[in-house]
Formats: C-alpha cells, structure tokens, sequence
C-alpha cells in the first residue's frame, strides 16, 4: 500500500520551508524597516506642519481678542495670541504685524506659545531680521540652540508697523502734483495778514501749503511732536511756522536734517487752553524737488531718539525666522 | 503524481500576504498624508478668500456710497430710500464679486449685507454683512461691520442737498470746491412764500463735504477769525437738526439721525442796514416740510473791508453754539 504520509518531511519540503521562512523573514524585516522610516518622515512632517502652521497663525492672525497686547501678563490666561494688526473695521491686514504685539509676546513668551501656538514640549525661537539694516533686530525670543540635532526653521517675509506714531500732517510733494490737490485755505487771507497763496508746481511758483492739526490734552499729556522732512533744500527758501486762527503770526523757521521738537512751540501758541487747531504753514520755493516730504508727528513720549527716523513712519520689511525642535 | 508542487504552491501563495500588507501600509500612509495636507490647502484658501472678501466688500461699499451720491447730483433727483437702495446695489456687486472666486476656485461663498446705516458719529455710515466660505468639511462664517467714513474720500464727497432742492430754479455753479447759487436760491424760496429771500442772491455755500476742525464749536466766535475761516473752507458742523447724510440723498433737510449742517453765505454787500431774513443755515433753508421750517434769523456782520459787509442770518440758537453775540 501507497503511503503518503511521509512525503510531507521530505527534503525539498524542508528546504522549501527554509527559503520560504528567510523570505518571510526578510519581508518582515523591510517591513518594520519601512514603518520605522515612514514613522520619521511623518513625524519631522509632522513637526514642519506645525512649525508651518504656529508661523500662520502669528503671522495672518491678530490674535483673540483682537486687542489682547493691551491686557496685563498676569490675566493672559485664555487669550490666543496673533502677531497681525488690524485695521478700523478689525480686518487683519495682509502680511503686516503690529510692534505692540510682538512686544507683548516677547514679554509673555514662556506663557503664550507653549501649550497655545506650539506643544508643550516644543522648545522655539522667533528672531525678526530687518532687510534694512539700519533699523534692529528684533529678537521675540532667542535661545542658545547650538547642542540641538534637529532644528526646524520656518522663515517668512513680513513687514512690520513699527510704530505708534500719529502722523499729524504728511505731504508729498510728489502726490500734491500728481492730483493737483494742494488742501483747505489757512488763515492768511489778506484781509487781516499776507495772503498764503498756493505754490504751482507745474509752472514752477512758490508758494504755501498749510495743513491744521487738533491738539487736545490727552494729546499734550502722552505725546512729544516732531517735524521730519525728506529732500527739502535747507535754506532760507524754505521755512515753515505755526499760529491759529485768533493769533496770526509771520516768522520763519529752517527745516533741519535731524527731526524738529515742536513741543515748545505748541505749547507757546496753545498757552494755557492746552487744546486747539494749530495750522501749520510751510512755505516752498519754485523749482522743488518732487520726491519731497515733510510730516508733522505726535510720537509716544519717551521714545528714545534712535527710532527717530523717517523708516518707522511705513511698515518695514523684516525676515521672521521661527525655529522649533524637541 | 508528484504532490511536491501543491505544497509549494500553498506556501508560495502565503508569501503573498506581507506583499499586500506593505502596500496597504503604503497605500494607507500616502492617502492619510493626502488628507492631512488637503485640508491644510483647504482651510488655507478658505482663510485667504474670506479676508480678501472682507477687504473688497469694505472697498466696493465706498465706491457704491461715491456712486450713488454723483448719480444724484447729476440728476437732482431724491433717491427714495437710500439705505434700501445703497443695500441692494453692495449687495449686486458684491454678488458680482462672488461669482468671479467661484469661477476661479471650487469654493462656496454666501456674503449677505444686512443693513447700511447711519451711526453716533454723523460722518461715518456702518455696513453690516454676514459672509460664509466653505470648502469641502472646512466652513467659515464671519459677521462683519465695515465703516464708510464720509471724512476719507479724497476728494471729499459732495453734499447731495442744495442739488436736489434747486433742481428746476436754475443751473448751480461749482467753484472751487463751493457752490454759486446766482438767482436759483432766491428763486426756491420765492416760491415758498419765504419774505426777505432776495438776501440770498449769489449765495455760496460748501459743496464739499469737511467736518470742521474747530472744536468745541463755541471758538468760532473768538475775535471772529475762526468764523472767517470756517466759512471760507465750507466746513460742515455736526448737529441734532441737520440731516443726515442717507437722508440728504433722499432731499431731506431734517431729519431724526444725529446730521450735520452748514452755512449758506449771503453775497457780501454795501448796505449796513440789514433786517431779518432766512437763517443762514442749510437745514433751515432747505427746510420745506413742516410751516415755519424756515425760520429767520438776525443779521451778524462778522467782517468789513473795502466798504463791503461779510453776514450771516443767525437766530440765537445757533448764535450760542458758535459762540457769536446772541440778539
């Protein structure tokens, strides 16, 4: 009788197995290769979305509420912070962050990213490096990451509303020609003083712009005013004064390279009343330069005088690197 | 027969299992990325639409407000409901404005404007939208309130008022940012029965609309310069009686709205001697709903030179506000 049993133990049957079990084996070992490298690659994909994404949020975000850098550190507790500022209607404007807010952050940094922006254990930095490199760098949160393997870096293009600046008055030359707008009628109307007549710059006259500006109280209290200007000729040719309209004056002041303090000045003509229009009159000669400026602005006082500078009237572009790692 | 085959077949078919389990692994690992970054695109687009919208709107809503008002200055024709009317045509453009993010994107957008009105501050006027940007699960949804500033138009916006009031009496001339009102003034209230009119021939009065700078309004009376001043630049005075600017579309002098008002300067003349007459505010003048809508007010010399007086007709209510001796 035919016994089929034993073929089952034969030698081709045990090598088989032998080959079979090594492919096996090796399937499995690629395998668990596999997930491990997948693993790596979801997680440092992983840690870029995040790093990506904590950049979003500071970046296109102004935060809730929107006005959380005016609250005190202590009562931070369950507010979401965003670095973005916001116009009247408290839309985020586009790709501009608001200097008050990154201040904010970097006083309350330990309390606002970790837990909120990034995890827990994520350490990060965020440094602003200006593409102008006669303004500074704005370090949010600088950490010594030298012993770190793996370092994410996520690096943006912003600009930054450096200031909280007023502009009282701006004029550009360029602009006045351009919509042949030169403004309201000053207090010199012949009548009781010399007439302001206005300058035309495409026949090429002198002339004055005049510009009023509303002083109150508040503003005497927290404000320091300046005078900057850009591409006047700096002669006698060019002067400026103020008065108001109860008190018409004619005297001549220069412009100056360096920003002009005004506070004096107001306070001569505001007197004790301390609130009130000033116009500001500046008279320009024939043959001006078109790229020409001048502001008068009401600066926060005890801004030091190295950000007098007519760069922190405009937002500036910086580079905003974060970094993250575990 | 050889059975050897049969159990090499069966264990071969075994080897096929780790294959199809790599390849779900794969498989799996590629769509769950997928997802992860899909949504990330989504919400990213629908973020970056509902800001660009919100922005548009806010510009569009200006342009609509500028529109309306040169529509009517050129026709003098009253809009008859000017919320309704500003509502319905943001709301077209706006529509407009949809039509040309879901042409370029796979998006769904709602914008709904809900009202256009007036606010505490006479110069602004508030818009109110509900904007929703959907993509596949990602939704958004945002209330949003824009503010038309009447003081940011550059140039200014004109007052829509005297145009609509003097329609048929005349042809009104614009100079240098003020209206000349030749005979057609004197013309609209001779035909109200307004005694003492002929005062107002070739009257001015701002075309522009500019919120005056002199505050509190009782300096204009301060050795008068101010008051010259003012007047010279046809700046306009917030005021409980004065209309509105919605309002002044719709030819209203008056109305319940927290408004504003101007002056209208009489021509300067030789005669001192100068009697009552229409008040010198554009409220008053215009005023033709009620009786005594138009009421007089007391002549105020405020400046003569060359043998010419500078007046207004002022009754003492408006005489104190500005600070101006009262009668």
């Amino acid at each position: 009788m035919k016994e089929n049993g034993g073929m089952v133990f034969s030698m081709e049957i045990m090598l088989a197995i032998v080959v079979i079990t090594v492919i096996i084996a090796i399937s499995a070992d690629a395998l668990d290769i596999s997930s491990g490298r997948f693993y790596r690659i979801s997680e440092s994909h992983s840690v870029d979305i995040i790093a990506n994404e904590a950049a979003n949020i500071l970046i296109t975000t102004p935060g809730s509420p929107c006005n959380w850098e005016e609250y005190d550190v202590d009562t931070l507790n369950d507010i979401n912070p965003g670095l973005s500022a916001i116009d009247k209607d408290k839309c985020s404007m586009n790709n501009v962050l608001d200097i008050k807010k990154i201040e904010k952050l970097r006083e309350a940094y330990p309390k606002l990213i970790p837990g909120r922006i990034l995890p827990l254990e994520m350490h990060s930095s965020i440094i602003l490096y200006p593409l102008n490199q006669d303004l500074a760098t704005i370090k949010v949160n600088e950490v010594n990451n030298s012993n770190i393997k793996e370092v994410y870096v996520v690096n943006r293009t912003v600009s930054v509303k450096m200031t909280t600046w007023k502009p009282l008055v701006t004029i550009n030359i360029k602009k006045i020609i351009e919509e042949d707008n030169y403004g309201e009628k000053c207090t010199h109307n012949g009548f009781f003083s010399d007439v302001h007549y206005k300058p035309d710059f495409h026949l090429n006259h002198e002339g004055w712009i005049c510009r009023q500006i509303h002083i109150t109280p508040s503003d005497m209290d927290n404000y320091d005013f300046y005078i900057f200007q850009e591409g006047l000729i700096l002669d006698e040719t060019t002067f400026w004064f103020m008065d108001q309209p109860d008190n018409i004056k004619s005297e001549k002041h220069t412009f100056s390279s360096a920003p002009i303090c005004i506070n004096e000045n107001i306070k001569k003509i505001l007197d004790e009343k301390g609130e009130g229009v000033i116009w500001f009159h500046i008279h320009f000669p024939a043959g001006i330069n078109e790229s020409s400026k001048v502001y008068v602005v009401a600066i926060p006082r005890g801004t030091s005088s190295d950000m007098l500078k007519t760069e922190y009237l405009t937002p500036q572009p910086y580079y905003f690197v974060l970094k993250v790692w575990y | 027969m050889d059975h050897q085959g049969y159990v090499l077949s069966l264990i071969s078919f075994l080897l096929i299992i780790p294959a199809v389990l790599m390849m779900i692994l794969i498989i799996d690992a590629g769509y769950s990325l997928g997802k992860e970054e899909s949504l990330i695109v989504s919400s990213n687009q629908v973020s970056n639409t509902m800001n660009d919208l919100q922005e548009n709107i806010g510009t569009l809503s200006n342009l609509e407000v500028q529109k309306v008002t040169y529509q009517v200055i050129e026709t003098g024709e009253p809009v008859p409901n000017s919320r309704e009317l500003l509502k319905e045509r943001i709301q077209e453009e706006t529509n407009n404005l949809i039509n040309k993010y879901k042409d370029n994107q796979d998006l769904d957008i709602n914008c709904s404007i809900i009202s256009v009105d007036n606010t505490s501050d006479p110069f602004i006027i508030e818009l109110r939208a509900i904007i929703i940007v959907g993509k596949d699960e990602t939704v958004c949804e945002r209330k949003i309130t824009h503010q038309i500033s009447l003081e940011e138009y550059d140039p200014p916006l004109p007052d829509p008022l005297p145009f609509i009031k003097c329609k048929n009496q005349g042809n009104l001339k614009i100079i240098d940012g003020k209206i000349i009102y030749d005979s057609s003034l004197v013309s609209y209230l001779e035909s109200r029965n307004i005694e003492n009119a002929y005062f107002y021939e070739n009257a001015t009065s701002s075309a522009l609309i500019r919120k005056c700078p002199y505050s509190p309004y009782e300096s204009h009376g301060n050795t008068y310069l101010t008051l010259i001043n003012c007047l010279e630049n046809g700046f306009y005075h917030e005021s409980n009686d004065g209309a509105c600017f919605l309002c002044r579309l719709e030819g209203k002098a008056t109305c319940s709205h927290r408004g504003f008002e101007t002056f209208i300067i009489p021509a300067p003349t030789t005669n001192y001697n100068l009697l009552s007459a229409p008040c010198s505010i554009d409220h008053v003048i215009f005023d033709d709903t009620v009786l005594n809508g138009t009421y007089s007010g007391m002549a105020l010399i405020y400046r003569e030179f060359a043998g010419r007086y500078y007046f207004l007709f002022l009754d003492n209510g408006h005489r104190n506000k500005y600070g101006l001796p009262c009668m």
